[in-house]
């Protein structure tokens, strides 16, 4: 008689607390958590450095997204900031043409089937790819961003890296995971 | 019965829920950008604690609190209710209910990633009601600190990605509660006891795993008592085990359940101040069962703002099952409200600036 009582209080609520708080729900989630990857993307052009020949001054630093965009307004946040003296540009790119004038590309999780074609795709050239994808990585992406608990770290492909010809700074690598994997085809 | 911990579960529920827009509104997009390197990875981005085992990045303070209160009404014997009149064939006097109450204050520290040490102070309020063989009725109380406990966790593995984790989870419980309470100069009986008056070990191992929306986990964790204590007995061990999943509802909230269930022997020894015929609580022989319930709770977490760092989670627990080594009394339900506060190491989200373009 009297637990059949209790359950349906206690699913009572449960049930109003949800429907009381269900109003704020929506773009806080990724406004949040993305801010933090836009925010790392500024900070990875600040301490990764590009090879002489793709460093003209006086053009800007491009951060290309390719796929279905997971920012929002949050990358809104870093374009037009100054780094090292050049003005970052954001673009978005649907189709994966035109990568390699990217500085920074990064590849949507909407794009999870094709990190290998487009890491290959764009062999040695100096592109900073960035994925938030399970195994980026190990495809041969250079940085993945990834949730520890509650919070955002990174993990860093060196060997990719190298072939990219970028130079990490080791404040970077010694925040990061990293990982020495060739796979690229 | 069940009003009034209920009432107060909606109460916080809607309290809580409260700070619901304000904090949506700072949640907005904000220019992290004059954080550094270390600060943006200390920056708190998903809401999906669930009370109990968790770690701290290095670095990290907490200090916490937690609130639980369990009513108990009626015995049980084995699986089956039993009646005050039959308990009253078998004993003098019979336990018709008990309401407990704990508050327990607790500081963490992470010394590495992979290491989290934690020391809690359970504070007890007992309240047993008793009815005798002739229709009298009579209330016994205790409240005082609990055993101090000792915790140390260690991430022995991490999956890539931090997905699945599992942790080492040592107690060490320290005979700090007295096992001395009396009224009228009479010993009182064995749960109204605050300590247990042995020292204590709980090796564990917990499983953690989490992705972007969810968060599950699971532990077990055997409570061993080393010694008799100095009134000549030992608890018995008891074996907790629990599973529990999250998923976040909204940046700051997550919704969580958890199965929980423990298996707890009965006492070994005997305090020669308890006469074990006098009542069922004196009966080294009528301690200990199964128990499982189940919970749902909800988490909050403050990202910024004045209350920055600051979590909030409540639970609600009903048994599914009970089969006691009785008559003993039965739970009817449990109530759980945790506060923690990352005093050093966490990073709010700075409030949005006026322009997000040039620095």
């Amino acid at each position: 008689m009297k637990r059949p009582t209790s359950w349906r209080a206690l699913a009572s609520v449960f049930i109003l607390a949800v429907l009381i708080t269900a109003p704020s729900r929506g773009g806080a989630q990724e406004s949040r958590e993305y801010a933090v990857k836009a925010a790392l993307l500024h900070k990875f052009v600040e301490f990764i450095e590009w090879p002489s020949e793709t460093a003209a001054m006086n053009s800007p630093i491009e951060i290309c997204v390719l796929g279905q965009d997971p920012f929002g307004s949050t990358l809104e946040a870093i374009r037009n900031k100054v780094v090292r003296g050049r003005k970052l540009a954001i673009r978005r790119l649907a189709q994966a043409e035109g990568l390699a004038s990217c500085n920074v590309l990064f590849i949507s999780s909407s794009e999870r089937n094709h990190v290998n074609d487009v890491v290959t795709s764009l062999g040695s050239s100096s592109v900073l790819t960035v994925g938030d994808m399970s195994g980026f990585a190990q495809e041969g992406g250079i940085i993945n961003l990834v949730t520890d608990g509650n919070n955002v770290r990174f993990e860093i492909n060196v060997r990719a890296a190298e072939r990219a010809r970028l130079k990490i700074a080791s404040r970077v690598l010694n925040l990061a995971r990293v990982i020495r994997s060739d796979k690229t085809s | 019965m069940h009003k009034r911990p209920l009432s107060v579960l909606f109460l916080a529920c809607a309290i809580t829920a409260a700070p619901a827009a304000p904090l949506h509104a700072q949640g907005a997009p904000a220019d992290l950008t004059d954080l550094s390197l270390e600060e943006l990875l200390q920056v708190n981005v998903i809401s999906l604690n669930v009370l109990g085992t968790h770690t701290h990045l290095a670095g990290q303070w907490m200090v916490s609190y937690e609130f639980m209160a369990m009513g108990m009404k009626g015995n049980r014997d084995g699986t089956s209710r039993v009646s005050n009149s039959d308990v009253l064939r078998q004993f003098a006097v019979a336990p018709t209910d008990m309401s407990f109450q704990m508050h327990m204050p607790a500081l963490m520290y992470a010394p590495t990633n992979d290491l989290t040490l934690m020391a809690m102070l359970p504070v007890y309020r007992k309240s047993m009601n008793h009815v005798m063989q002739d229709g009298g009725t009579f209330s016994e109380n205790t409240t005082g600190i609990g055993d101090v406990g000792l915790t140390a966790l260690y991430a022995f593995y991490s999956a890539p990605e931090l997905r699945h984790r599992f942790l080492l989870n040592a107690t060490v419980n320290v005979p700090t509660g007295s096992i001395d309470e009396t009224m009228d100069d009479m010993r009182l009986e064995y749960p109204m006891q605050l300590g247990s008056g042995s020292f204590d070990i709980a090796p564990g191992i917990t499983y953690l795993g989490q992705s972007r929306n969810w968060a599950d986990g699971a532990e077990v964790i055997p409570q061993i008592r080393l010694n008799n204590n100095d009134n000549g007995y030992r608890l018995g061990n008891q074996y907790r085990a629990k599973a529990w999943f999250a998923r976040r509802l909204t940046d700051w909230l997550s919704a969580s359940t958890m199965v929980e269930g423990d298996i707890t022997d009965k006492i070994h020894g005997l305090d020669p101040e308890l006469d074990p015929q006098d009542e069922p609580t004196k009966d080294i022989n009528v301690q200990g069962g199964k128990r499982v319930g189940l919970s749902l709770g909800l988490n909050m977490f403050a990202p910024n703002g004045a209350l920055a760092g600051h979590r909030l989670s409540i639970e609600g627990i009903l048994p599914v099952y009970q089969s006691l080594n009785g008559p003993q009394l039965e739970t009817d339900w449990q109530l759980r409200i945790g506060w923690q506060w990352i005093v050093k190491g966490f990073q709010s989200i700075p409030k949005p600036s006026a322009s997000g373009s040039s620095p």
